[in-house]
This record gives C-alpha cells, sequence and structure tokens, in this order.
C-alpha cells in the first residue's frame, strides 16, 4: 500500500464516502462532473472572443486545445480518481483523455438538444438543467471508466 | 423468471465491465454524439416549421448591368410580384461620365426600385476605389435600405491568387470603406458578409461586427447547408449580431435539383427564426445560379406567397 493510499483510507471523510449507497456515491460522483463541466464551459464561453482575438491564429488554436484536450484529460482525471476514492479501486479501464471526450461529448450533445429544441441559454438554464441530471449523470459517468479490486501490478 | 432477468443483467454487467469491451462501447458512442452534434439541428429544424409566424425577408440578387437598359425596369417589376423585399446589387457607375450606359443603367434601377418599394442592398467590393464610392453614394445613396461592406473579407487576396490578405490589410481596408460611407450619414443598415471560411479566421467577423448592424452568411453546396445551423448559431455568438442569409444558391442546369435546394433552405432558415435569406442569382452572368425562367422561379415565388407576410 502507497503512502497515498494509506493516507486516503485513513482519511475519515473518504471513509465516509465509501460507506454511502450506491445511488448517493453515483450522485455525488455526476454532481461533481456536471459542475466542473459548466464551470468550464461558462468560462469558455466567456473567453471565447478574447482568445480568439489573441494573435490569431494563435489564440484559435489554444482555444481549441483546452477545449479538445485539456477540459477531457481534468474530467477523466478527475472521474476515475472519483471512482477510485468512492469505490475503492486502483488503476483505470478506459484511457483518461477517451474518458473525458466522452463525458464532454456527452454533456454536449444533451445541452445542443436542450438548446435547440427548447431555445434555452446556456446560463442559467441549462446549467440548472444539467445540476437536475447530476444522478444519471453519475451513472454515465461510473459506467463510463471503472478500477480493479485486485492489485494491478 | 426473475432469476433469469437478474442473471441475464448481471451477465450484461460483467461482460461491459471487461476492458475492451467498454472502451469499444466509449468509442462507438462518442462517434454517435458527433453525429447528432452534426445532424441533430439540421434535421430538427427541417422537420416542422418551428417559428411560422416570425417575419422573413427573401431577396434576391440582381446582376442588372448584364441586361439591356430597356430590360430592367420590367425585370424589377417581375422580381417585385413574384414576392422579393430586397433585391442585392453590385455597385456599377461610371464616375467619368455622368451619362454613360452604367449610370443609365442605374438610374433605371433605382427608379424601378422606388416605385414598387423594394429595399436595395449595395455590395461594395473589397478593391472598390474610394472616389467611385463617393460618385455612387452621393448620386444614388439615399435609395439604398443596406450597404455591405466588403464581400467575404477572410478570403480576398492581394496581389495574386491565394495570397491572403492579411488581418490589417482586411481591417484597414474595412475601416476606410466604412469611413467613406459612414460620412454620408445615410438612414442604412451596415453589413459584411462571410463564407463558411470564416471558422478558420474567427476574429475577422469578431472585430469587423462592432461597426455593423447584422452579419451576413453565404451558403453554397448542400453539405454546408446541413451544417448550417452550426455556423449560423457560432456566427451569433461571437459577433453578437443577427445572421441573415446574403448569398444562397446552387449553379446548376438541373432546375429541378436547384428548385429542391433552394425551397429546403428557405424552409431551414425561416425554421430558424432568421430574418431572411437573400438569393444568388436572378440571371445568370457566365455561371448557372440564375433563377429567372425557371421552374426555381415559379417555386420560390410560390414558397414566398404561402410562407411570409
Amino acid at each position: 500500500m502507497t503512502g497515498l493510499h494509506r493516507t486516503l483510507s485513513d482519511n475519515k471523510v473518504f471513509n465516509h464516502f465509501r460507506n454511502l449507497r450506491l445511488a448517493e456515491k453515483l450522485f455525488i460522483q455526476g454532481l461533481t462532473v456536471v459542475i466542473i463541466l459548466i464551470i468550464i464551459q461558462a468560462w469558455l464561453n466567456g473567453v471565447q472572443q478574447s482568445l480568439m482575438n489573441y494573435l490569431p491564429p494563435i489564440g484559435l488554436a489554444i482555444l481549441l486545445v483546452i477545449t479538445y484536450l485539456v477540459q477531457p484529460i481534468i474530467l477523466g482525471g478527475t472521474n476515475i480518481a472519483l471512482i477510485n476514492s468512492l469505490h475503492k479501486t486502483r488503476g483505470w479501464q478506459v484511457g483518461i483523455w477517451l474518458n473525458g471526450i466522452f463525458l464532454l461529448l456527452t454533456f454536449a450533445t444533451i445541452n445542443l438538444i436542450l438548446r435547440i429544441t427548447f431555445s434555452l441559454s446556456f446560463l442559467p438554464d441549462i446549467a440548472i438543467i444539467d445540476i437536475l441530471l447530476s444522478f444519471p449523470f453519475g451513472c454515465i459517468a461510473r459506467f463510463s471508466n471503472g478500477g480493479w479490486t485486485k492489485p494491478i501490478d | 423468471m426473475g432469476n433469469v432477468a437478474s442473471s441475464l443483467f448481471q451477465g450484461l454487467v460483467r461482460f461491459t465491465n471487461k476492458s475492451l469491451v467498454k472502451n469499444l462501447i466509449i468509442i462507438t458512442l462518442c462517434i454517435t454524439f458527433v453525429f447528432v452534434q452534426i445532424y441533430y439541428p439540421y434535421d430538427y429544424y427541417t422537420s416542422a416549421a418551428r417559428k411560422s409566424n416570425s417575419t422573413f425577408q427573401v431577396g434576391i440578387d440582381y446582376v442588372y448591368e448584364s441586361d439591356n437598359l430597356t430590360q430592367i425596369y420590367g425585370q424589377v417589376a417581375q422580381i417585385y410580384s413574384l414576392g422579393f423585399k430586397v433585391i442585392r446589387i453590385d455597385l456599377v457607375c461610371d464616375p467619368l461620365d455622368n451619362n454613360s450606359i452604367s449610370n443609365q443603367e442605374t438610374d433605371m434601377f433605382f427608379n424601378a426600385t422606388s416605385h414598387y418599394g423594394l429595399a436595395v442592398a449595395l455590395v461594395i467590393s473589397n478593391y472598390e476605389p474610394i472616389g467611385t464610392i463617393n460618385y455612387y453614394l452621393n448620386r444614388w445613396g439615399s435609395n439604398l435600405t443596406y450597404i455591405q461592406i466588403m464581400n467575404e473579407p477572410e478570403t480576398s487576396s492581394g496581389w495574386d491568387v491565394g495570397a491572403l490578405y492579411t488581418d490589417d490589410e482586411i481591417i484597414s481596408d474595412f475601416n476606410n470603406i466604412y469611413a467613406a460611407v459612414a460620412s454620408y450619414h445615410l438612414s442604412v443598415q451596415y453589413y459584411t458578409n462571410f463564407g463558411i471560411g470564416y471558422v478558420l479566421r474567427s476574429n475577422i467577423p469578431i472585430e469587423l461586427s462592432q461597426k455593423l448592424s447584422f452579419v451576413g452568411l453565404d451558403v453554397y453546396m448542400n453539405s454546408f447547408l446541413v451544417l448550417s445551423p452550426l455556423f449560423i448559431q457560432n456566427l451569433q455568438e461571437i459577433t453578437h449580431k443577427n445572421v441573415v442569409i446574403t448569398e444562397f444558391g446552387m449553379s446548376t442546369t438541373d432546375s429541378a435539383a436547384q428548385t429542391n435546394y433552394i425551397i429546403s433552405g428557405l424552409n431551414l432558415f425561416k425554421s430558424m427564426g432568421l430574418k431572411g435569406c437573400w438569393i444568388v442569382y436572378w440571371n445568370s452572368v457566365n455561371n448557372n445560379y440564375g433563377i429567372r425562367g425557371t421552374q426555381t422561379e415559379t417555386a420560390v415565388g410560390d414558397w414566398i406567397a404561402q410562407n411570409t407576410k
């Protein structure tokens, strides 16, 4: 057992989360991922114009890198960290970036359908609906990756 | 029965929990979501008339300088009778001879549009000399409703084909033309149109739109018609301006294909709640865009009668 694992195992907060029911764990996982997605999306909407105007086309390239490389890595990393923490597993079944881009595409597709179908704006309408969808999103996030209960090396 | 369902579910969970299977499922879903993002907006808006009460302005691009002087008045009357509300024209004049044929044609054109109460959108091309613009606006400026400053500037080339203008050149040329036009204090709306290529130079519409009343988007080819809801929404987001489809047409000798393309586009843009769509062209000049005298002309006239106020 590494120092980090021992620290997490001894942590009262993590132990409390691990003792929650599965539905509660899924809700916490979904809520965390959705909040991260909303924050990043709102921030990107805010800086989109400034980035596109920054030393064109360098700004556009930076925007694309943040959207499709950095954001999925943050999401995928957070998701597997949550899975390992809440379900006491190790490692991952799906790559961090792939897992992140899947979560991002799921979120973006749901938002696109909401925006087109109901003519809603992202803030606050769609963001509130996304938060209300935390539990199903948690199920999707849990399904999209998983760790191992046995030692992986 | 319950046990069978439970064991089936357990088996499914065990199967999908294998790393390889899970990766394949995730990749398949990602590809599916990409397709949904591409096709859903177009399918949604074309599946039914979503905003049937919205006012929608259909316009057309008329190259009147290619017609005879005596034809122009009648052609404008025909355009009016079909229900078009806007005619988009190029800047055609001869500043050196007040009575030149091109000036007579322009006089004739504005006589007709004034008589029928049609709005006119003037296209000032990227290379138009300021002296010519001044002459034109002095003489016919009061007849205009819209002025287009530059044409698809993001793809305009400088000294040779493929030598794209730099951002600085586009912005300085735009500012020069804008300053010349604005000095006349005309009661017109300014716009600039962009092709699909604007996505690679998004800073251009962001920069230019600050001085514009709305922005135009030019849509050609079926593929870009399908993708147009995404481009329109993006252009609205980055410029914070309304989008009008300022060029929309198909160059083909297949009148049925042209009719189908234009009618499906009109349905889409109206359903999206856009202010208008301007078709290119009324008459063909070295191409097959023109709808005059074809079944497309009749179909568009019928569409306007049924769908606009």
